[in-house]
């Protein structure tokens, strides 16, 4: 388990680096920093710690609680096919919300943080990322050959769902795109908001990638220390 | 860890998406490549000409095609705040910007933002040092337009060239009007209207109820949505009434409240010390 998690955390930095052009130095130089943080060891079974870190709200703004069970749902995927939250159980879900229309989404996926995220982390088993569209028919960035066509432009493995109705963006509060929340494995609600501290790659200090920063916790078995951010983005197109 | 320091040390050199690149996969926006189109930014003074040892006002000017908006400080749900940079070769100081309060657009699914519509006139102060010739301003901006079906994000530079006044061509007022606009929904202090506050504890943070006699409706901006949370706008007998959550860990200025009444709307600006005072003096 241990071994699987500084996979992923090796995935993940394999990828931000090629999202900004290999800086191969700055890789080799952390690796030793990584290795003195002895992970916390819990069973394939377990549940990581859901318990926030000291000082921060259990409840959002809009009385969803961190560390509380995420909505199950199903959803029709690009193919057609139903994917569900439950069918994942036993892995680490990000859901990231979506909208091929919406610059955000195109610069996080055309040159930014999730350009080619997904290989690594699907790759690897422990990580699913699912994108969800909860934009209404006829609105921008809805319909199945739109995301069809972004799904192919952007090499985008994971799952892209289909939300039309919106039912399942209403039960997340998601509010833009990307508006992202990352789920235990055993179901519950461990961090949500946005996706780093840089919309269109314009990080105000430095940057940090809090999805990235959430799972980096979570395989190491430790509480979020950041569970809520406010979300930036379009917001979706209900 | 590896993580975060990796991205940590390559965030500064990822570029913004190149209009070029943006290609649009959802449904065609005709103006989409050129955010200039939709979003016309100029910088402005309240004055023609300027002179040593002066103060004078400037703003960042935002004119949108019809349709379009663009965000206050805080942008609410989603969006981003606009935002504008100022600098001159000349020995000039550039005061912070100011965000003259927003108008709220309620889109579909619950969604809140809070911006400007058709115009915004985001002013600055400007002192005047030891000058010897005209002060050139340049002016940076970034923002993002939106309409409720798209959104674009938008840049744009200007400059403001002002002579220096002489005894043969003095100074005279300038953009007026534009001024009194942003300067009419400019907040005051809190402290200037007057308010019935009460504070109570809560699990949240401390709730507090705002009551206004002479007014028939509040409106209220949060400054920092992840901070106020839960507002509340209530009419009835005694005027009107807002109530918001204040987490522990607010600090500084908290929300701006507009009061609707009888006389045009005044705007004024809340700050923790506000709840603070209000709630030892009870």
């Amino acid at each position: 388990m241990m071994k699987r998690w500084t996979r992923i955390g090796a995935a993940l930095g394999a990828m931000f680096v090629f999202a900004c052009g290999g800086s191969q130095d700055a890789a080799d130089t952390t690796t030793p920093a990584a290795a003195a943080t002895e992970p916390a060891d819990f069973g394939d079974n377990a549940t990581p710690a859901v318990a926030p870190a000291e000082g921060r709200r259990l409840v959002g703004a809009d009385g969803q609680v961190i560390g509380a069970p995420a909505p199950d749902f199903t959803l029709k995927d690009l193919d057609g096919k139903d994917v569900s939250l439950a069918d994942f159980k036993g892995k680490t879900v990000v859901l990231e919300w979506f909208n091929p229309g919406c610059p955000f989404i195109q610069y996080a996926h055309g040159e930014g943080p999730l350009k080619a995220l997904s290989s690594p982390l699907t790759g690897d088993g422990q990580v699913v990322w699912l994108a969800i569209n909860s934009g209404k028919a006829g609105k921008q960035g809805a319909g199945l050959e739109i995301n069809q066509a972004a799904a192919s432009k952007w090499n985008i493995q994971h799952p892209v769902l289909l939300d039309e109705t919106g039912s399942v963006g209403q039960a997340y509060g998601a509010k833009t795109t990307p508006h992202m929340f990352v789920i235990s494995s055993g179901g519950a609600i461990l961090y949500r908001g946005a996706l780093d501290n840089a919309p269109l790659g314009k990080a105000e200090g430095e940057y940090v990638n809090y999805v990235a920063k959430a799972l980096e916790d979570i395989g190491l078995g430790k509480p979020v220390a950041n569970a809520e951010t406010k979300p930036y983005g379009c917001g979706v197109k209900y | 860890m590896a993580v975060l320091l990796i991205v940590g040390a390559c965030g500064g050199t990822q570029s913004p998406a190149e209009p070029a690149r943006r290609a649009q996969i959802g449904e065609p926006e005709p103006d989409a490549d050129d955010s200039s189109k939709l979003v016309h930014f100029e910088l402005v003074a309240d004055t023609t000409r300027v002179a040593k040892d002066q103060e004078i006002a400037i703003a960042a000017h935002f004119r949108m095609e019809p349709g379009w908006h663009i965000y206050w400080s805080n942008p609410g749900d989603s969006g981003l705040p606009t935002q504008v940079s100022v600098d001159s070769d000349a020995a000039v100081e550039v005061g912070a910007l100011r965000y003259p309060a927003p108008r709220r657009f309620d889109l579909e699914g619950g969604i809140v933002n809070y911006g400007y519509e058709d115009a915004a006139v985001l002013p600055m102060s400007l002192v005047v040092g030891d000058v010897s010739n005209s002060v050139v301003l340049r002016g940076k901006a970034t923002w993002l337009g939106c309409r409720e079906e798209a959104c674009v994000p938008g840049a744009g530079e200007a400059t403001l060239t002002l002579p220096l006044a002489t005894a043969e061509e003095p100074s005279a007022p300038a953009n007026a009007e534009l001024f009194e606009s942003a300067s009419s929904r400019l907040p005051v202090a809190f402290a200037e209207l007057g308010a019935r506050v009460s504070v109570q504890p809560t699990e949240g943070g401390s709730r507090v109820s705002i009551q206004v006699a002479d007014s028939d409706r509040l409106e209220l901006f949060p400054l920092d949505d992840q901070r106020v949370t839960g507002i509340m706008t209530l009419g009835g007998e005694g005027g009107a009434r807002v109530e918001m959550t204040v987490a522990p860990s607010a600090s500084g200025d908290l929300a701006v409240l507009a009061v609707h009444g009888s006389v045009p709307t005044r705007y004024f600006q809340i700050a923790s010390s506000d709840i603070q005072s209000q709630g030892e003096s009870r």
